[in-house]
């Protein structure tokens, strides 16, 4: 009876284990990506006509500038914003030209360290080694207090539109719009016109007329 | 119309078939197959059925028609949206947005069998306890999950084709509903109609 009890319990726990459908598993780069843009509610982006944008990207490695770089991707996303904020009727002047707008974009990087505990290994020997493997059948597996280490590193790019216009009357810099992108193939120099391009088909409002 | 009335009489006459399979004190498996149908505020969520899903209960014969058991079950619900724009006021999230729902139920079961000497047993059954829930929402790769224990019962019926000499064990085919009560976000209740197909087997032998 046990034996036939044991055999039933594994068929239904591999049964179960290999039956989740992995979201993870089932997006596509492009899926993977999230666009998120902010923009001020009291701006009107129409009073605005002209703008400068910097010919380097900013490194942030957490919360750190580490660099002005321009790679090959850098240069693509910066023709990328040129040619969105152009198409929206801004023109593009130098930055001693007095801008409207100023264009700031950023590489940033976080880098995360967990620490992760083994003792859960035995609520999960369906999917890893089932004791039955060892022909021990039935029997649980127990652990010291084991630890790993692991590092996830995760990067995002990001847009910020600044008003000079009123900089100084406003006695500040005020972001007016930044734009944010996240998720996997970011820098995949394919498809960096069409998340430039998403980010500005949802912020319809900013345009020159 | 002639084999229909056919088909009904031999249907009714299979309940009053004698077999010598008494239930009481045997040990018995439940394994089953399930499809899981989203019913009520679970659609809002989830409106795709789940076809992977399982079922398994260890049941003991009180009775010849009435067993008692411990059931327990999976089912993953999943649905993947087209991408589009979660508006604020003065924020634009623009996201693929994937649900994937996770419901284990371990429930005390109660069966009753209405024909335990029939070739074709109707049964009913009723189940009730505990069931840990992983409800995840994802916004393209990133996720926002959550692990929670809360209450489920399941009412059901079916019917039961012994097979076999002692006709101890045999194949079932059931529907029932699963009441998962769960809040979070956008979920409120995790409900739905689920159908079983399967076999039982005796553990007696």
């Amino acid at each position: 009876m046990k034996e036939k009890l044991i055999l039933c319990v594994s068929v239904l726990s591999l049964f179960t284990a290999s039956c989740k459908k992995d979201p993870l598993n089932n997006l596509t780069e492009d899926e993977s990506r999230i666009y998120i843009t902010n923009y001020d509610t009291s701006a009107n982006f129409e009073t605005y006509k002209t703008f400068s944008i910097a010919d380097s990207v900013a490194v942030i490695s957490n919360n750190q500038l580490v660099a002005h770089e321009r790679s090959s991707a850098d240069a693509q996303f910066i023709a990328a914003f040129i040619n969105a904020l152009e198409g929206r009727g801004y023109t593009r002047v130098n930055r001693d030209q007095d801008p409207d707008l100023g264009l700031a974009l950023s590489r940033v990087t976080n880098t995360t360290t967990s620490l992760v505990s083994y003792n859960d290994y035995g609520g999960y020997y369906g999917g890893y080694w089932d004791p039955y493997y060892w022909d021990y059948p039935g029997y649980g597996y127990s652990f010291p207090t084991y630890y790993g280490v692991y590092e996830s590193s995760e990067t995002a790019f990001m847009a910020d539109i600044f008003d000079l216009k009123n900089a100084e009357q406003n006695n500040q810099i005020r972001a007016v719009w930044s734009g944010m992108i996240r998720g996997s193939g970011i820098f995949n120099t394919t498809s960096i016109e069409s998340q430039v391009a998403a980010l500005f088909t949802q912020s319809p409002y900013l345009k020159a007329q | 119309m002639k084999s229909a009335k056919y088909i009904v009489t031999m249907f009714l006459a299979s309940f009053f078939f004698l077999g010598t399979n008494a239930q009481q004190g045997t040990k018995k498996f439940e394994i089953n197959y399930t499809v899981g149908v989203p019913t009520g505020n679970l659609k809002n969520v989830i409106s795709q059925t789940s076809w992977r899903g399982g079922e398994g209960a260890l049941m003991f014969g009180l009775t010849d028609q009435l067993s008692l058991g411990l059931q327990a079950g999976y089912q993953d619900f999943y649905q993947k949206f087209p991408r589009e724009i979660i508006s604020e006021a003065g924020s634009d999230i623009s996201a693929v947005i994937t649900n994937s729902i996770q419901v284990i139920p371990v429930m005390i079961k109660a069966k009753y069998n209405l024909a335990s000497t029939a070739s074709i047993q109707p049964f009913i059954s009723l189940a009730a306890g505990a069931n840990l829930v992983t409800y995840q929402k994802f916004y393209g790769e990133f996720v926002d999950d959550k692990n929670s224990l809360g209450f489920a019962a399941q009412p059901s019926a079916g019917i039961h084709i012994p097979i076999g000499s002692a006709k101890q064990s045999g194949f079932h085919l059931a529907a029932g509903y699963n009441y998962m009560p769960f809040k979070y976000n956008d979920a409120d209740g995790l409900s739905h109609a689920t159908i079983k197909a399967g076999f039982t087997i005796n553990l007696n032998d």
